[in-house]
């Protein structure tokens, strides 16, 4: 019997420590880099992977830099994609690098405690996501007098405290998000729209950035509609809570038109419902992301398009900035991945571009 | 005198605690907005509910045998997820739904040993199992959500019986009858009171105390996987994020709707009332058009008055 | 100068659908000790619920007078400050705290928030020996038996200066030499000046240290007298309504051959290594007797019967046959498919389900033999059945569906017997079978165990209560220290040769 209870308890303690500590993955530096690439602060097509044979050194250094990525989920369509990216971009330079994100996604402390970490065990280079400045300060700072260069994903701080970011302006997404359903609304097929009546369901009402965005779709949409009827709701990251809460808004709203995603994963639940309800042409219907399971909802007609951020460029140019910065070339401080509206048509060229970073 | 002794009936009937919120909530929310009551609107409702219940049936085995289980949210995903992985393979769709089961049974083997046989905290170990079970799936899908649904198999989460009501409902309803009448009217089902309203009497009465409590954890993993299969046929695809916050909300929903905490009491009725009131007070809140940043707050509300509403029923009852 | 320390007058107290307490007058003098009996629902713990302050005032009527002035005892802390101290049945004390802390539970020494550890400790020592317990005030309570924690927390109160000292069923879980430091403390008490009101079922400490004694039953005062006045008879009448001829009804019965042997019976002691709490026991049973084992507590008495059934299982050797029979009996379940029955000594914590009703308690350990319509338990048969068992064992509830919780002690007593009742065992072990009992119960539940002898069922009965020993069983073990000392016929029998043995 005490036999028994120290196996078991030997097995929980295993499963808890892994739970507690982060997942991280170790990325092969292959053989297979190639030339960087120029880098432009501006929207960029989407960068193609190293295909040459030889490995061309840092020109620095000479020698390898160990970069750590501290993201705050690891899999998933967007920072699957970014992780591509990183793990790409190191191998072109011929760098090694970590890749980890705290157990709990989205847990801004995991994220300090993992940056601290990087700071203590003096990592050449340093590519985060940074949710909440605040508590950033303190760790931004030590890497700061550690001489570590720190590049953020899709957020941002301080000059004083990083030195750049590359990610998708929430601005610009959330103008983006309007100007695409706008444009729909002078289509044909919904030419019978007069009025907007519209729902943007996001991943929580905590997120700041998401926020940004819905403010300036808002801001956006009434410069043309200004008696829009504008609705903010929140999925949590689930496809079943967005599915039934956008079943729930068309009872509330019997005149409702418009439907915006701004969560990966409530983005499917709402596309499926759109679909067994047949309600196609009765909604202008705008997605997120690009897994496959979206881009197909694209082809069926459940979504009207889809909105990727290019998660995969943020970390790979993130990659090349660094090189930048210890050479001596400081990029601008703020640079947009920009983001890729994707309609029915576009999806075929979309997924071929996907299949080439290895992202299928 | 007649009116006060009918009132003080009704407060003492175990169900209160939920029955009075659900009823109010209704009535108002169809004052504010009659769509609520339309017959498409309650089929959402009672879908939404019917997820939650596949899981509630079985949990509310647990907690009359007084234990708990953190990681059914884990196991909901990985039901799914197993069976769209074999789905995804060819493999034909009755064997996906049994291999997603099997996936459900292994870790509710797993989860019994450590907890009944080992004899560890329940709370620790199923937080542990949950975290393992959540790194499998992640590891596994690489984040990515598993498609691959046959036609047949949609059917299942999607399709409607004459047309109107969902499949799920009549699944997660047909369980919740066999699940109380097992639990009132079989010898199993008193046992299960017995281990968990005292195990020591129930042992020294011959009662196969460890047995039980290894058939309820497996029986909760069990059911976990199926909802989560379903919930795959009714988006199609497998999300890996499927399940995640029910542990807690649909253990809630199973102790507001009269099921105690401690063991030794509870009933399957009780946890459909609660499960309905979940589903409600999601639905009703849009419906009523909230502002969705009050949402959260007045949730947490309902439900603390659901609790007092129960407490000061146990209070007039015991007094009697 | 007032007659009376403390008068409680026409305290009348109602709970929903209950009258609890009628109109009840009890009048303590200084210096005095009180004895208080009645039957379990008499309303003895109500009304010292109301004396303490834990019913405050307001939620009764009548009125308490102190040294003559009436007061208003709106809670705890108010009955406190009036020197009102309460002794619980149940053991009150913080189990992983330590012996000191217990003591001055609430009452630590110090100024302000500082707490004076150094005469903490020296009171804590004088008053470990004082009281004759072996350890250190810094030891954890949990180290003591219930007997010795009894005495700190009747220390606790007597450290704060009481003026009415209330001790409910204090002797409960007490040694007779702590029984004997009990009522010298008292004594001591009551000649400093303080009073006491002592409630307890048992008559020969009511005689032993009260003066005088009131007696209540259904909520009332029923008569007050002089204990040096007054006859047992009388009270035991007051408090059960009604004359009982005889309190300890023994049934005849021809005793048949050997139904239960058992022989080598080993149990290693819980705590001490390479001891045996049952040392190489050896006893047989026959058909139709009862079967009593007398000794001290803490002599190993539960664990024959526990080992036996199957309760305790590691490390214990025996050989049992049954009916001439070898019979392996690993756990419980073996026990009871061998025909065996027991009603443990502590029925709040393994006898009875407490949140279940009186029916589902009686089915318990019968669960297969319930009656089924179908896949179904058909509950019509298993509720009149029920109803048949309840009426048999005249079990004082509205009905079979009450839950046992609220059961008096010697109706919840009922309720587990009717569980190896509905059995129908060959052979039933019972451990203290009246503790906790009211007088009109227990001689209930002794016509009970002549029944159960008739119809064939044969007894072993543990029990610490000598009268009760000696006057149902038909033959007496004695156990000491694990073995069995001593073996008496009902001819050879008495208190002298019972208490000898188990001394040795």
């Amino acid at each position: 019997m005490k036999l028994k209870k120290l196996i078991g308890l030997l097995l929980v303690s295993a499963l808890v420590l892994t739970g507690c500590g982060s997942s991280a993955e170790e990325p092969q530096a292959t053989t297979e880099p190639a030339e960087t690439q120029e880098n432009t602060e501006e929207e960029t097509e989407a960068p193609e992977p190293a295909q040459e044979e030889n490995a061309e050194a840092a020109e620095t250094s000479g020698e390898s830099q160990d970069i750590m990525f501290v993201s705050i989920v690891t899999g998933g369509v967007a920072w699957g994609s970014a992780q591509k990216g990183f793990e790409d971009a190191l191998a072109e330079i011929g760098w090694t690098g970590q890749y980890v994100s705290p157990t709990t996604p989205n847990d801004t402390a995991g994220v300090i405690t993992l940056l601290d970490t990087a700071v203590t065990n003096k990592a050449d280079g340093i590519i985060t996501v940074i949710l909440d400045t605040d508590q950033a300060t303190d760790v931004l700072t030590k890497a700061r007098e550690a001489e570590i260069p720190v590049v953020t994903c899709n957020t941002y701080t301080t000059e004083e405290l990083q030195d750049c970011w590359i990610g998708t302006d929430p601005v610009n997404m959330g103008v983006t998000q309007a100007e695409t359903v706008l444009s729909y609304l002078k289509e044909e097929k919904y030419s019978s729209f007069d009025h907007v009546t519209a729902c943007y369901i996001q991943t929580t009402l905590e997120t700041e950035t998401q926020n940004l965005q819905y403010k300036a779709f808002c801001e956006t949409i009434q410069k043309e509609y200004p008696d829009a009827t504008l609705i903010q709701e929140e999925c949590n990251s689930d496809a079943a809570v967005a599915s039934d809460k956008l079943a729930a808004l068309l009872k509330s709203y019997p005149d409702l038109n418009v439907v915006v995603s701004q969560d990966g994963y409530g983005c499917p639940g709402i596309a499926n419902y759109v679909e067994s309800e047949n309600l196609s042409d009765k909604l202008i219907v705008v997605g997120i992301d690009d897994s496959e399971e979206i881009l197909n909802y694209v082809t069926s007609g459940a979504l009207d398009c889809t909105i990727a951020q290019d998660f995969y460029k943020m970390a790979y140019e993130s990659v090349h900035y660094i090189k930048d910065i210890k050479e001596g070339n400081k990029p601008a401080f703020a640079n947009d991945s920009g983001t890729i509206v994707i309609k029915e048509g576009d999806v075929e060229e979309h997924l071929k571009i996907l299949e080439e970073r290895g992202l299928l | 005198m007649k009116k006060n002794r009918w009132i003080q009936v009704l407060a003492t009937k175990n169900e209160i605690g939920t029955l009075l919120p659900l009823v109010i909530m209704c009535i108002v929310v169809t004052l504010v907005n009659p769509n609520f009551i339309s017959f498409s609107n309650l089929m959402d409702i009672f879908r939404t509910t019917s997820f939650y219940l596949i899981v509630g049936a079985a949990l509310t085995f647990l907690l009359v045998a007084s234990d708990l289980d953190l990681s059914i949210g884990a196991v909901t995903a990985l039901g799914g997820v197993a069976c769209m992985f074999a789905m995804k393979a060819g493999v034909p769709a009755a064997l996906c739904i049994v291999i997603g089961l099997l996936a459900g049974a292994a870790v509710g083997i797993f989860k019994a040993w450590i907890i009944v046989d080992c004899e560890l905290p329940a709370l620790i170990v199923t937080l542990g199992i949950q975290y393992a079970v959540n790194g499998i799936v992640s590891i596994t899908t690489k984040g990515m959500s598993v498609s691959g649904a046959t036609e047949g198999f949609k059917v299942l989460g999607q399709g409607r019986i004459f047309g109107s009501v969902y499949i799920t409902i009549v699944i997660a309803l047909v369980i919740a009858v066999v699940f109380q009448l097992i639990l009132s009217y079989t010898k199993y089902g008193r046992s299960l009171f017995a281990v968990g309203g005292n195990p020591e009497t129930a042992r020294l009465a011959g009662i196969p105390v460890k047995k039980r409590r290894r058939e309820v954890h497996i029986l909760v993993s069990v059911f976990a996987a199926l909802a989560g299969i379903l919930m795959a046929s009714r988006f199609a695809s497998a999300q890996t994020t499927a399940g995640s916050g029910t542990e807690l909300t649909v253990m809630a929903a199973v102790i507001i709707g009269g099921t105690s905490m401690f063991g030794g009491s509870g009933s399957v009725v009780g946890s459909i009332l609660g499960c309905l009131l979940l589903a409600v007070i999601s639905n009703g809140l849009v419906l009523i058009r909230v502002d969705s940043f009050w949402q959260n707050l007045i949730f947490g509300v309902i439900l603390l008055i659901s609790v007092a509403i129960d407490k000061y029923r146990q209070k007039l009852s015991s007094a009697a | 100068m007032a007659e009376y320390l403390l008068e409680m007058k026409n305290v009348t107290k109602k709970f929903p659908g209950v009258l609890a307490l009628n109109k009840v007058m009890l009048q303590l003098k200084k210096g005095e000790i009180l004895g208080v009996c009645g039957e379990n629902g008499a309303g003895k713990s109500t009304l010292m619920k109301i004396l303490s302050g834990t019913y405050p005032f307001g939620t009764y009527e009548g009125e308490i007078l102190y040294e003559g002035k009436t007061i208003q005892l709106t809670d705890v802390a108010v009955a406190q400050k009036y020197g009102i101290e309460m002794i619980y049945q149940e053991i009150n004390m913080v189990l992983h705290s330590s012996i000191a802390e217990n003591l001055y539970l609430g009452n630590l020494p110090g100024r302000g928030q500082r707490v004076d550890f150094k005469s903490l400790y020296a009171g804590t020592k004088s008053i470990l020996e004082r009281v004759g317990i072996d350890a250190k005030p810094t030891d954890k309570v949990a180290k003591l038996n219930s007997g010795q924690m009894q005495m700190l927390a009747l220390m606790r109160t007597y450290i704060k200066n009481p003026r009415i000292l209330v001790l409910d069923e204090p002797t409960s879980a007490l040694t007779n030499s702590e029984v004997d430091q009990l009522m010298g403390i008292l004594k001591e008490l009551r000649d400093k000046g303080i009073s006491c009101i002592y409630i307890s079922h048992k008559m020969e400490e009511i005689y032993r240290i009260c003066d005088r004694v009131l007696v209540l039953r259904d909520g009332q005062t029923i008569g007050c007298h002089e204990t040096d006045q007054v006859k047992e008879e009388t009270l035991i009448e007051e408090m059960v309504g009604r004359k009982i001829e005889n309190l300890y009804p023994k049934t005849k019965v021809a005793i048949g051959e050997e139904v239960l042997r058992v022989e080598h019976l080993s149990v290693p002691h819980p705590t001490m290594k390479g001891k045996n709490i049952v040392d190489d026991v050896t006893f047989h049973l026959n058909r139709g007797e009862i079967l009593g084992i007398g000794g001290l507590v803490g002599a190993g008495r539960s664990e024959i019967l526990g080992a036996l059934f199957g309760q305790l299982f590691k490390g214990v050797t025996k050989e049992v046959y049954i009916e001439g029979q070898r019979t392996t009996i690993k756990n419980p379940a073996d026990a009871i498919k061998a025909g065996l029955g027991f009603v443990t000594e502590e029925r709040k914590l393994n006898g009875f389900i407490w949140m279940l009703s009186i029916r589902d308690n009686m089915y318990l350990a019968s669960l297969k033999e319930l009656p089924v319509k179908g896949p179904f338990v058909d509950v019509k048969e298993e509720n009149s059945r029920s109803q048949v068992m309840f009426d048999r064992l005249r079990i004082k509830a509205p009905s079979i569906h009450t839950i046992v919780n609220t059961l008096s002690g010697g109706n919840q007593q009922k309720v587990v017997l009717s569980k190896w009742l509905v059995k129908s065992p060959k052979i039933l072990f019972v451990d203290e079978p009246t503790k906790g009992v009211d007088v009109g119960a227990k001689a209930e539940i002794y016509s009970l165990m002549g029944e159960l002898v008739e119809s064939g069922i044969s007894i072993v009965m543990v029990s610490s209560d000598l009268p009760e020993l000696l006057a149902i069983s038909d033959r007496v073990l004695v156990v000491s220290n694990g073995k069995i000392t001593g073996e008496f016929d009902r001819d050879e029998m008495s208190e002298e040769a019972v208490m000898r043995a188990a001394i040795k």
